[in-house]
C-alpha cells in the first residue's frame, strides 16, 4: 500500500460513504468538469462516443483528457488512434507509477489527451475505497479542463462510482431490447446505489437495501414503492430522498439508430422513466448508423477526423456543445 | 411520478397546468407510446399487467385534459390540492434558492426570529379584528403547553372567530383536509409530509405556536397509524 494513500480511515471522510466527496481542497481542483459515458451493455459504442465528444470539446479549445476506465478491458486508445502505452491507469493503481500525470499520452490532436485503461483485471478487483479516494484527486488535479471518463460494461460497483462521481452522466443505449435491459439495470444499480451512499439517508437504508434486492418482502418492487416505505418510517428521510432523485439527471444518447421509431424510443425511455423512477433523464440526441462511417471505425480511424461532415460527426458536435454551454451556464465560478 | 397515491394528470403526461390543447395532446401521445404494449422502453422495467394500468391512468387523464368543461372542473379542484406544484417542483427544480422543501417542513427551519414572533403574536394576536381580553392570555399561554388535538385547533380557530372560508382561501388547503385535520379523521389525511406542511401553514395563519403544535399532533397522527397497522395484523 501507498504512503499516501493512508492514514486514519474516518468512517464519514471515507469516500465509499460519499462518491460525490470532491477533493477536501475545493481549490485544488483543476478539472471543470467530468462527463462519463456509461449503459450496461457492451458493444453500444461507449468507447467510441468516449472518444468523439473528447475531440469535439478539445476542437472547442478546452483541454481534455479521456480517461479509459473500463478496468481490465481498456481500448479507447483505439479509438483513438493510439497505440496501447507504457503506462496506464493500472501503473497508478498498482502503485508503480507515483504520478498520474506520468499516464497522460498525447493523441497527436491538439488539447486531447488520452490516460489508457489497466489491461489486467487484478488491479481493477482490488481497487480499494481509498485507493479510489487516491484516483479521484488525482484525478481533479489533472492539467485539463474536461475529462472524460470511458466506463466498462456492467453494473460493476467502480463502473458505477466513477458514473456517479462524474459531474455529467451519459447513458448510452441501442434501440434494442438486450441494450434497454441493461441500461435500466445500469439505471437502477446507480440510483440505489447513489441512494445507499447519501449520509442524510442512513436511517432508512435498511429499506434502500431491501429495494435493492428485487425479491423483498414488503412489497417494494419500484422506487415510488420505495418512496412509499421510507416516508412512512420517516418523512424528513423522505424529503431528503426526494432531493437526492431530484438530483439524479443522467444524460441519454441513443446509438445506431436507423429509423425514425429507433428515435422515439428514447423519448419513450425518457418518459418511462420519469414515471417509473422519478428521474430525468435528459435525451440528448442520437447517432445514425452509417455504413461508411462503421467502416472507418473497424480501420481504426477517428470518423471525427476521417468524415468530419458526417451527420453523425455533426451530432457529436451539437451534443458536446448542447453540454459544453450548459455546464458553463451553471458554474461560471468554476474557472 | 406518483410518490404519493394522487398524482395528478398533468403529472401524469408530465406537462405544466397552463399547457396548450396541442402540448395536451402530443404529451398524451408521447405517453401511449411510452406504455404500450410493443414499446421498447418498458422492456424488462414492467409486466404487461402494469403497463396497462399505466395506459389506462394516461386514458383517463386524456380524456379529462382534452375536454375543455371536464378540465376546467379538474382545475378547480387540482388548483386547491395541496402543495401540487411544490411536489412537482421539488422533483423538477432541486437547485433552486427558494426551494419549496422549506415550505413543506419550514417548522424546523424557521429562523429565530420568526419564531418568536410567533410566540409573540400568540400574547397578542395581531389581527386587528380578534378581541381578546387580558385575562385570557394566560389560558392560551397554557395552551402553548399541552398537548394538541385537531378540536383544540378548531377551538382555537373558533376563538380567533377565524372561518374555515376564509382559512381555506389564505392557506389553500381543501375545505376537507382542513375538516379532515381538525375533526382528526386521519384516514382522510394525505401522507404525513404534506400534514406537516398544512399544519405549518395552520399555525402560521391562526399565530399559534408552529413548534409545539405539529410535534403533539404528528405525534397523535403516528399513534394512530400505529393503532391501525397493528389492528389490521
Amino acid at each position: 500500500m501507498n504512503a499516501e494513500s493512508s492514514g486514519p480511515e474516518n468512517p464519514l471522510s471515507d469516500w465509499s460513504l460519499d462518491p460525490f466527496a470532491r477533493s477536501t481542497i475545493p481549490s485544488a481542483r483543476r478539472v471543470r468538469e467530468i462527463w462519463a459515458i456509461g449503459g450496461g451493455k457492451g458493444g453500444v459504442g461507449k468507447s467510441l462516443i468516449s472518444s468523439s465528444l473528447s475531440m469535439a470539446l478539445a476542437r472547442l479549445n478546452q483541454k481534455v483528457i479521456a480517461i479509459d476506465l473500463d478496468l481490465g478491458g481498456a481500448n479507447l486508445h483505439t479509438t483513438l488512434g493510439v497505440d496501447f502505452p507504457q503506462l496506464s491507469l493500472g501503473d497508478f493503481i498498482s502503485g508503480r507509477t507515483e504520478n498520474l500525470k506520468d499516464c497522460v499520452i498525447s493523441t497527436g490532436n491538439p488539447n486531447l489527451s488520452i490516460i489508457s485503461g489497466a489491461q489486467d483485471a487484478v488491479n481493477a478487483a482490488q481497487l480499494s475505497s481509498s485507493q479510489k479516494t487516491r484516483l479521484f484527486d488525482a484525478f481533479h488535479q489533472l492539467d485539463a479542463d474536461y475529462l472524460i471518463f470511458d466506463l466498462g460494461a456492467g453494473t460493476g460497483v467502480h463502473t458505477i462510482d466513477f458514473f456517479l462521481h462524474a459531474d455529467v452522466g451519459i447513458i448510452t443505449m441501442l434501440p434494442e431490447p438486450t441494450s434497454i435491459e441493461n441500461a435500466y439495470r445500469f439505471i437502477k444499480s446507480a440510483y440505489f446505489r447513489k441512494l445507499r451512499t447519501c449520509p442524510q439517508l442512513e436511517s432508512v437504508y435498511p429499506l434502500i437495501e431491501l429495494a435493492m434486492d428485487g425479491k423483498n418482502g414488503k412489497g417494494i418492487k419500484t422506487p415510488s414503492d420505495l418512496f412509499r416505505e421510507v416516508n412512512a418510517a420517516n418523512p424528513e428521510a423522505g424529503l431528503r430522498l426526494r432531493e437526492q432523485i431530484a438530483r439524479f439527471q443522467p444524460k441519454l444518447i441513443l446509438n445506431q439508430i436507423r429509423a425514425q421509431t429507433d428515435v422515439e424510443v428514447g423519448l419513450s425511455v425518457k418518459s418511462v422513466s420519469k414515471r417509473y423512477f422519478g428521474i430525468d433523464i435528459d435525451y440528448i440526441g442520437y447517432l445514425e448508423y452509417e455504413t461508411n462511417v462503421w467502416q472507418a471505425i473497424r480501420r481504426k480511424k477517428p470518423f471525427m477526423v476521417e468524415f468530419p461532415d458526417s451527420r453523425i460527426a455533426a451530432s457529436i458536435d451539437r451534443i458536446t456543445n448542447y453540454l459544453y454551454r450548459k455546464g458553463s451556464a451553471i458554474k461560471p465560478s468554476a474557472l | 411520478m406518483e410518490f404519493n397515491q394522487e398524482s395528478s394528470h398533468y403529472e401524469l403526461l408530465d406537462i405544466a397546468p397552463d399547457a396548450s390543447p396541442q402540448e395536451i395532446r402530443a404529451a398524451y401521445m408521447r405517453a401511449r407510446a411510452a406504455f404500450q404494449k410493443d414499446s421498447l422502453a418498458i422492456y424488462s422495467l414492467m409486466d404487461s399487467s402494469e403497463a396497462n394500468e399505466m395506459i389506462q391512468k394516461i386514458e383517463t387523464a386524456y380524456q379529462i385534459l382534452s375536454h375543455p368543461e371536464r378540465k376546467r372542473e379538474y382545475d378547480r379542484s387540482f388548483l386547491s390540492r395541496p402543495n401540487p406544484t411544490q411536489a412537482a417542483t421539488l422533483l423538477d427544480n432541486p437547485f433552486e434558492s427558494s426551494s419549496p422543501i422549506e415550505n413543506i417542513i419550514s417548522i424546523d427551519r424557521t429562523p429565530p426570529m420568526e419564531s418568536s414572533l410567533d410566540e409573540q403574536l400568540l400574547v397578542a394576536p395581531a389581527l386587528p379584528e380578534t378581541k381578546i381580553a387580558e385575562n385570557q392570555i394566560p389560558e392560551q399561554k397554557t395552551i402553548e403547553l399541552e398537548e394538541w388535538s385537531g378540536p383544540q385547533i378548531k377551538k382555537a380557530r373558533e376563538r380567533l372567530e377565524y372561518p374555515i372560508e376564509r382559512l381555506m382561501e389564505a392557506t389553500r388547503i381543501r375545505r376537507s383536509y382542513l375538516l379532515a385535520i381538525e375533526g382528526e379523521d386521519f384516514a382522510k389525511l394525505p401522507a404525513t409530509v404534506f400534514v406537516r406542511g398544512f399544519l405549518t401553514q395552520i399555525a402560521r395563519e391562526l399565530k399559534l405556536p408552529a413548534d409545539g403544535l405539529i410535534r403533539s399532533y404528528l405525534k397523535r397522527l403516528e399513534d394512530w397509524k400505529v393503532s391501525q397497522s397493528s389492528d389490521s395484523r
